[in-house]
């Protein structure tokens, strides 16, 4: 119902990666249980933070074939630590008002 | 559709990008369609067409800012993630365009530095003529006036002269004066005029 804004989905992504190492189409999955988001809308958002030095790659091999692990970096880290804090102050903003009940009559 | 033939059609659809974006692309979705496991259909048609998956990762490649709005792909906006930098970010008018003047006052060099020796032979010269016109009315007055006793004839010439040269002085200073001073104002205004234009402000 509410948009995941571009800056949202990084955050949610580097959350993610920060929690274990872990490969794309599991992101993808984690990311749809709280979110709506589409199956084709994480890679070009890992490829990003990759470009951006946020995350690393590395691959391992599963089952006989490879699969490509993303890692935090020590920059997705503190960008990770910015988000939350914006997260925070964004959320209490929006609860100043949505959040306010009415008076009872 | 098969694996491969997406697989395929997606790589078509980059064509654009370096090959090392386009292998790394390919790669994902083949190893995101592999991890689908069994049934690889259904992740296929979960990811829609070969052509709207390259369109995301183009757009992104765009350096787009992407607005995701929860999984339909054609309800996304964009926008330039520069632009709030963009619109805050005024340069220093005098600072950014200092540089700019000082070549332009450099490049220009042939055109100011002829008005300026223009002006500057234009006062020389009308001073030049008032102060031999002054000197010279003075000096023949005086060498008149000497040799009043022993040649009248020359003295009446050299009076006659001196007469003449101050009422020629007395003629033309305030003409020679009003010309020195209104070249140098005009001059003066002219130079303001360029050095303010080049810097960007109101005259």
């Amino acid at each position: 119902m509410f948009p995941i804004s571009a800056a949202l989905l990084d955050a949610m992504v580097l959350s993610l990666v920060a929690r274990e190492e872990t490969y794309g189409y599991k992101i993808t999955q984690d990311m749809q249980t709280a979110a709506k988001v589409s199956e084709s809308t994480l890679y070009p958002v890992l490829r990003r933070l990759q470009k951006n030095g946020a995350l690393e790659t590395f691959d391992r091999a599963f089952m006989g074939r490879n699969r490509r692990y993303y890692r935090i970096t020590a920059l997705g880290l503190a960008m990770l630590r910015q988000y939350r804090i914006d997260w925070e102050e964004h959320k209490d903003q929006i609860d100043s008002i949505l959040m306010v009940k009415e008076e009872t009559v | 559709m098969t694996m491969d033939d997406f697989l395929a059609q997606l790589d078509a659809q980059l064509y654009i990008l370096t090959p090392e974006e386009r292998e790394s692309a390919v790669a994902y979705y083949r190893e995101y369609l592999e991890e689908a496991g069994t049934d690889v259909r259904a992740a296929i048609n979960a990811l829609g067409s070969p052509q709207s998956v390259a369109q995301r990762i183009l757009r992104e490649i765009d350096e787009n800012r992407v607005v995701y709005d929860g999984g339909t792909p054609n309800q996304y906006e964009y926008a330039d993630p520069l632009a709030e930098f963009k619109t805050e970010y005024k340069p220093e008018q005098r600072g950014g365009r200092l540089g700019l003047t000082i070549l332009v006052i450099v490049v220009t060099f042939p055109i100011w530095i002829t008005v300026f020796s223009l002006w500057l032979a234009l006062a020389v010269t009308l001073f030049a003529v008032l102060g031999s016109l002054a000197f010279s009315a003075f000096a023949a007055c005086i060498h008149g006036f000497t040799v009043l006793g022993s040649s009248l004839g020359q003295a009446l010439f050299e009076i006659g002269v001196g007469v003449t040269c101050t009422g020629l002085f007395l003629l033309l200073w305030k003409p020679c004066w009003l010309g020195v001073k209104y070249s140098t104002i005009g001059l003066g205004k002219l130079c303001k005029k360029c050095i303010n234009g080049l810097m960007g402000k109101e005259n």
